[in-house]
């Protein structure tokens, strides 16, 4: 007896064959194939499942295998299958009614079927296998029908039975369709008094993908603007709210069964571990990094996150995914959020700050900045010190600021400007280039050259700190709606460079 | 010695009232005490065409808990490989059969109760 069932692997479900063979001998409940201790108590619910839906468990040799054999199955998905398979193998299903059909769900003891992790997956992964439906728990349907194959959302192991023997056939659950795009953070940029110069850099970031920095004193509003950021993006476009939606389906946080349309937000705490932060654990799960894909990942108080966490960071931000491997094989999970971080000045907050001295000694200030270490502060294109508001600014007579709708419009078209020039590439915004694509899409005029001359020699700038600036200036020109990088973009991106200047 | 004694007899007596109170619930009883190094299996008895391996459990009160949970994990497989070994012997190993426990318990009338568990455990 033969029934399709799914095992996730990254972000992805895997085809898995569930076969049963009930035969005469000892009696003996066994399940064969690398299962883990959840698929081995699976025995234990499908037992009793079986007897309280009204059937007798067999007192026969009943063995269960998961193809294919080498790799390891883990959770409860299984039960479903299982229960199934014993069922046909003993008559009270036609076998015929099994084939071409996929199924997944965890049995509760009573027979009722509970959600399972990822069945957008699976959803794919049906039509993917050509199968002609999916069953699923009540709980899961909605998520899965959104890959667009026929969904059969049963409440209870009986459902399932009399929908496949065609006694009572379950009707295909409707996707929902996407909602209307809410309010895309719960900040916007109108309510933020004064920070011109940060709403500037978060508004460059966004057009061209940049990774930013803030460094500023408690209270200048550094969290804020970036809570303020997924709202002046653009909105996710289908094929990536169908990959976001998949990353968080297989985390287990995709609700409401819709897809999702907002950008994620993720700000991990800096007490956050490495396997939190880039994925890990068993069974594996996606970190913090990749449930931002596509969104903004916030790292606040960027020093005291452990070291090995912020060095774990940088080969992901550099390919765009991470790459988990195990003694049993490896997983690829996508990850290219566009990250944001905060730091204090030095452990008081206040060094460089007009409104009240530094009490830290120089050894703490510093430890403090060791750290963070070099290349990982490379990988911020836009580096800011962030001041405290002045009273001006915080008064109610004080214009209202510029909302995030229209620096968003604005962050829309710098990106179609960088997706046409980059079109053969492959590539969707300038924080993408590398050395090759920025020397040809990021040419500085000659008045520049003198500019950028004299800034690498007074500052000490590295090659790659060059290049970013470069891609920041090609930014800040698209943003202007410019054809060519002129000499006030290059101005405008060397500013945004305060860690290479002694502060 | 003598303590001994008395719950070995109390088990034999245990044994027989359950076999025949199996035999009114329509088993037939093929073989009792069959002994191999390892153990003993109580009563084999056929039942419609399935072979039975029954453990009787007696227990004189509830005071070390009621018959039927002594019958513990170990205890299980010991049996189940007494039971494979039956098997091998006479050559059926792919007879259906299963594992009943019979616990038996004094009533107040001084008789034994009995009670039935079919199927009770399964090989692991």
């Amino acid at each position: 007896m033969r029934v399709l069932s799914f095992a996730l692997e990254g972000i992805d479900a895997v085809p898995v064959v569930v076969e049963v063979d009930v035969s005469h001998g000892l009696p003996s409940f066994d399940i064969v194939g690398l299962p883990d201790a959840a698929v081995r108590e699976s025995r234990e619910r499908v037992r009793a499942a079986v007897q309280n839906s009204g059937w007798a468990f067999p007192a026969q040799r009943i063995t269960v295998n998961l193809a294919p054999a080498h790799t390891r199955k883990g959770g409860a998905g299984f039960d479903l299958a299982v229960a199934l398979g014993i069922l046909a193998a003993l008559g009270h299903l036609q076998s015929s009614a099994l084939a071409g059909v996929a199924v997944a769900g965890e049995l509760a003891l009573d027979g009722t079927l509970r959600a399972v992790r990822g069945a957008l997956a699976m959803g794919l992964a049906t039509m993917r296998e050509r199968a002609t439906g999916l069953i699923l728990p009540q709980a899961s349907a909605r998520e899965a029908a959104l890959a667009g194959c026929a969904v059969y959302p049963a409440f209870h192991l009986c459902e399932a039975v009399q929908h496949l023997s065609g006694a009572a056939p379950l009707a295909p659950v409707i996707p929902l369709a996407a909602a209307a795009e809410s309010p895309h953070s719960p900040v916007d940029l109108a309510d933020v008094r004064g920070q011109l110069v940060g709403k500037r850099a978060l508004e460059i970031a966004a057009a061209g993908g940049h990774n930013l920095f803030f460094v500023g004193p408690p209270g200048a509003g550094k969290s804020l603007l970036a809570r303020c950021l997924p709202g002046i993006m653009p909105p996710l476009d289908q094929e990536e709210s169908l990959e976001v939606s998949r990353i968080h389906s297989v985390a287990g946080a995709l609700s409401g069964g819709t897809l999702i349309s907002c950008r994620p937000y993720r700000a991990p705490h800096h007490c956050a571990s490495r396997a939190a932060v880039l994925g890990g654990g068993t069974p594996l799960r996606p970190g913090e990094i990749t449930l931002a894909h596509q969104g903004v990942l916030f790292l606040d108080e960027l020093p005291e996150f452990g070291r090995n966490v912020l060095e774990g960071l940088r080969q992901p931000l550099e390919e765009g995914k991470v790459h988990i491997s195990r003694a049993n094989g490896s997983v690829v999970f996508p990850a290219r959020p566009m990250l944001v971080a905060a730091a204090n000045p030095c452990p008081c907050g206040y060094l460089g700050s007009a409104v009240r001295p530094c009490t830290c000694p120089p050894s703490a200030v510093a430890m403090y900045r060791g750290r963070m270490s070099g290349p990982i502060l490379d990988r911020f294109d836009l580096h800011l010190h962030l001041e405290p508001v002045p009273y001006d600014c915080v008064a109610t007579t004080s214009p209202p600021a510029e909302p995030s709708a229209a620096v968003r419009s604005r962050v829309i078209q710098a990106r179609a400007r960088q997706r046409a020039r980059l079109r053969e590439t492959g590539l969707t915004c300038n924080a993408q280039m590398a050395v090759r694509e920025t020397r040809r899409f990021a040419p500085l005029p000659a008045a520049g050259e003198a500019m950028m001359r004299q800034a690498v020699d007074r500052m000490g700038l590295s090659l790659r700190a060059h290049d970013r600036i470069l891609k920041v200036a090609r930014t800040i020109a698209d943003l202007a709606g410019a054809e060519a990088i002129e000499v006030p973009h290059l101005a405008e991106a060397l500013q945004y460079r305060a860690v290479d200047r002694a502060v | 010695m003598e303590h001994r004694t008395s719950a070995t007899a109390r088990g034999r007596a245990g044994e027989e009232a359950a076999a025949r109170f199996l035999e009114t619930k329509g088993y037939r009883i093929i073989a009792r005490n069959v002994r191999f190094r390892t153990g003993e299996i109580d009563l084999i008895a056929d039942e419609n065409g399935v072979l039975v391996f029954v453990e009787v459990k007696t227990r004189s009160g509830s005071d070390f808990g009621t018959a039927a949970e002594a019958v513990t994990g170990r205890k299980q497989q010991q049996l189940v490989r007494l039971a494979s070994l039956f098997l091998a012997q006479s050559g059926s190993l792919a007879r259906p059969c299963r594992f009943d426990v019979v616990a038996v318990e004094p009533a107040p009338t001084g008789e034994f109760a009995c009670t039935l568990f079919t199927n009770a455990f399964a090989a692991r």
